[in-house]
């Protein structure tokens, strides 16, 4: 299929929306129910990561999903202007800190490392894209 | 779009979940929990049977209180997961640091 497109602008109110759209571009490939719903998860952890960190710094910020597959893949590009965040150089916290500290964030880029098979990220003056791939059984 | 309703008993408290839980309302899940702690209850149990989705934030949530339920002596638990949910906190480990049950009765014995 072509690429898809849902657009974030309205923040974290928006992220019931976001996993609508998802759900129902995953439900026309392939991919297992039970599989679809983590995938969901991965995505939304991205851009709610996202617009935490970079809503509050810059009015008008956007962000910009798109979702495309392959036979054997799917294909997930998240542009943003402004930060970005590199999931790849993030140490995964150790439960018993975690806990120990009473915080209570720090575990959803765990959760998408664990989900999604590849992640890349492509940073230009223009857009920070991150790249998220999940393979097909 | 998440649900909160607080059901008291003579020893303990159940929060019954219904919807999803993700960054823009994990704050109200918060409020219940804190409110519940407030309530000098022996157990807290949390009915996540009609829980649809939790993201890391719900996660968070639970995860920021062990501690605190530790030092105050106060049994919880959740019960009622469905497979999806009970993935998530599987993923992370979470199922080994949280007390997890089918049902409330389970729950209730495990204090």
């Amino acid at each position: 299929m072509g690429a898809q497109v849902f657009t974030l602008q309205k923040g974290l109110d928006q992220l019931g929306e976001l996993r609508s759209f998802i759900r129902s571009q995953l439900a026309r490939t392939p991919m297992k129910e039970e599989k679809q719903m983590m995938v969901v998860l991965a995505i939304e952890e991205v851009c709610a990561n996202l617009i935490i960190h970079e809503f509050k710094q810059r009015d008008g910020e956007s962000i910009v999903v798109s979702i495309r597959n392959t036979d054997k893949k799917i294909i997930f590009e998240i542009k943003n202007r402004g930060g970005s965040f590199n999931m790849l150089e993030y140490q995964e916290p150790n439960l018993r800190e975690v806990k120990a500290s009473k915080r209570k964030g720090g575990m959803g880029i765990a959760l998408i490392k664990r989900i999604i098979d590849h992640i890349e990220y492509d940073i230009s003056p223009e857009y920070n894209t991150c790249r998220l791939i999940k393979v097909l059984d | 779009m998440l649900a909160i309703k607080e059901v008291f008993h003579a020893d303990y408290v159940t929060l019954q979940l219904s919807g999803e839980i993700d960054a823009s309302n994990s704050v109200l899940l918060d409020e219940a929990i804190k409110q519940a702690l407030n309530g000098n209850h022996e157990r807290i149990l949390i009915d996540a049977t009609a829980l649809t989705y939790i993201s890391s934030a719900g996660l968070g949530v639970f995860m920021s209180y062990l501690e605190v339920f530790e030092e105050k002596n106060i049994h919880f638990a959740l019960y009622g997961l469905t497979p999806t949910v009970f993935q998530v906190f599987q993923i992370l480990g979470l199922d080994q640091l949280l007390t997890i049950t089918g049902s409330a009765e389970e729950a209730l014995q495990t204090s």
